[in-house]
């Protein structure tokens, strides 16, 4: 008997401790699920999404030759949709990598690889390059950002490498109230560049508050065979430098609450580049059909602008860029020297709550010419030779993140150096846009 | 068991601290920016996804308004600008 009860009691203990396990198992299985979420939303804040959808309508009118005996004019409507998702990582105190994928083209239309620049050849490499996803090329995502940057805390020095924001600098931004949108001067080089660099924070030699930094940029352009990666780039018996070098310096400050405006923003830029190797078509139909030119090109570029003039929220800033390049063909000795000056004054009235109206002013020479890869507008206002005109805007916020945006380019284009036609246009656009 | 218990409520600790060290930057821009004392500023700090927390560390516009009285200044870590 007292063997049998022994024996209960332990077939009895070992059921409960049985029933014990099974429920501490559940709980174990469910608090691992918690931890395991807990980490997902840990990991989670160590990369930040966001993004942009913009759907663009265009009415582009254009009158050619106006006034004279074989005037003519066009109108182009398109609607087109211009997408960006950036995705950033903060890997750790020192590193962090910033990326950028895009896609933008006209609606139920692939393919027209021209549109972002308005070049009437075929792309060569290096532009196909520079204008990234802005080509209005199609649905196919491109990635115009993919950059590491390093910062080793306490450090005044920032080191960055790969696919660089280079494009879409001030004063882009200002028209639609966002934050700085790139590095670059926009009036000055408006492309995405691969590349190296350096920035230095000398915000210490200035007043609290305020900031001065510098930045030196090496972004070579690689020339190879287009099917042979171990073979040189050879177009018409000329072989390219494998390595073509270009260089930017940039200065710029930044100073608050001065005596007449709430911020002042100076910058200084400089792009060099040498034995800029370019097989010119003559026949768009027949690629092959060609020769090789080379160019060197210095440029400097100044950008001045104030912040909330005598607080009134109007805002006004000038870009003015002058070019030097030198132009020879290939097997000819004789090289050609252009110079150009450009200016563009942008302004704008805020009236409260990112309701804004935008005015700018341009005025480019017959030599101008600047790398304008990255916009989706069909008026080519920014990059026209021998251009003068106006750019009027006004930005209305319809919710929290959403926008609509309406404006009209009117200007005037004279013969240019490389671009004889004589132009008036005025192009209507409305863009809707949520930032996410 | 125990241990299990004590890693979750150091990790949930921890989050909560980087949590409120975001919330913190907040309030202090809105006590910095818009003259409030630290209760009204927590107040206006609110949270989830389209709470003024979110929106002032997101930056997808310069300013961020929390309310009718008072709009931030926020900036943003988007890579726009090399060494910013």
């Amino acid at each position: 008997m007292k063997i049998l009860m022994i024996i209960f009691l332990l077939a009895s203990g070992a059921v409960f401790a049985q029933s014990e396990v099974e429920q501490l198992k559940a709980q174990m299985a469910e608090l691992q699920e918690q931890v395991d979420d807990l980490t997902f939303r840990s990991y989670t804040r160590y990369f930040t999404l966001s993004g942009s959808l913009k759907n663009h309508y265009e009415s582009y009118q254009a009158k050619f030759n106006p006034g004279e005996s074989d005037e003519s004019e066009d109108t182009i409507n398109t609607l087109s949709s211009i997408f960006a998702l950036n995705v950033n990582f903060n890997v750790n105190d020192r590193l962090k990598v910033y990326t950028k994928f895009g896609m933008s083209k006209f609606w139920n239309y692939d393919g027209n690889n021209q549109a972002g620049t308005g070049r009437q050849e075929p792309l060569d490499s290096w532009d196909s390059s520079n204008t990234g996803s802005w080509g209005l090329d199609g649905s196919t995502p491109r990635i115009d950002r993919a950059y590491m940057s390093y910062n080793t805390p306490g450090s005044n020095l920032t080191f960055a490498i790969g696919r660089l924001p280079t494009n879409s600098g001030p004063p882009v931004e200002k028209s639609e109230g966002l934050e700085r949108q790139g590095t670059y001067p926009r009036f000055a080089y408006n492309a995405i560049f691969d590349g190296m660099g350096v920035a230095y924070n000398a915000s210490h030699l200035v007043s609290k508050g305020d900031s001065l930094n510098a930045r030196f940029f090496y972004s070579p352009f690689v020339n190879i065979d287009q099917y042979d990666r171990r073979s040189k780039r050879e177009e018409d018996g000329e072989v390219a430098q494998t390595l073509t070098p270009q260089y930017t310096f940039q200065v710029e400050y930044v100073k608050n609450e001065i005596s007449f405006a709430e911020r002042m923003h100076a910058m200084f830029f400089l792009y060099n580049y040498a034995n800029f190797f370019q097989w010119e078509t003559e026949d768009p139909d027949d690629d092959s059909d060609g020769y090789v030119s080379y160019y060197d090109a210095t440029a400097q570029s100044f950008y001045l602008g104030f912040d909330n003039i005598a607080s009134t929220n109007f805002s006004l800033n000038a870009s003015y860029l002058y070019v030097r390049s030198l132009y020879s063909e290939a097997g000819g000795s004789a090289r050609d020297t252009y110079g150009s000056h450009a200016t563009l004054v942008n302004s704008t009235y805020n009236l409260g709550e990112r309701k804004i109206i935008g005015l700018e002013y341009i005025k480019t020479d017959e030599n101008f010419y600047i790398d304008d890869f990255n916009y989706y507008f069909l008026a080519d206002f920014y990059k026209a030779e021998n251009n003068e005109g106006l750019h009027l805007s006004y930005n209305q916020p319809l919710y929290s993140n959403l926008d609509a945006k309406f404006g009209v380019f009117s200007y005037r284009k004279k013969p240019g150096s490389v671009d004889d036609s004589r132009r008036d246009v005025n192009s209507f656009y409305t863009t809707l846009t949520a930032n996410f | 068991m125990v241990k299990e218990l004590i890693l979750i409520s150091c990790f949930m600790l921890a989050s909560h601290t980087v949590f409120a060290s975001k919330r913190d930057a907040v309030v202090s821009a809105i006590k910095e920016q818009c003259s409030k004392d630290q209760a009204a500023a927590e107040k206006l700090a609110t949270p989830g996804r389209t709470g003024t927390i979110t929106k002032f560390l997101m930056c997808l516009q310069p300013t961020v308004k929390v309310s009718d009285d008072c709009t931030v200044k926020c900036k943003s870590a988007s890579g726009n600008v090399v060494g910013n």
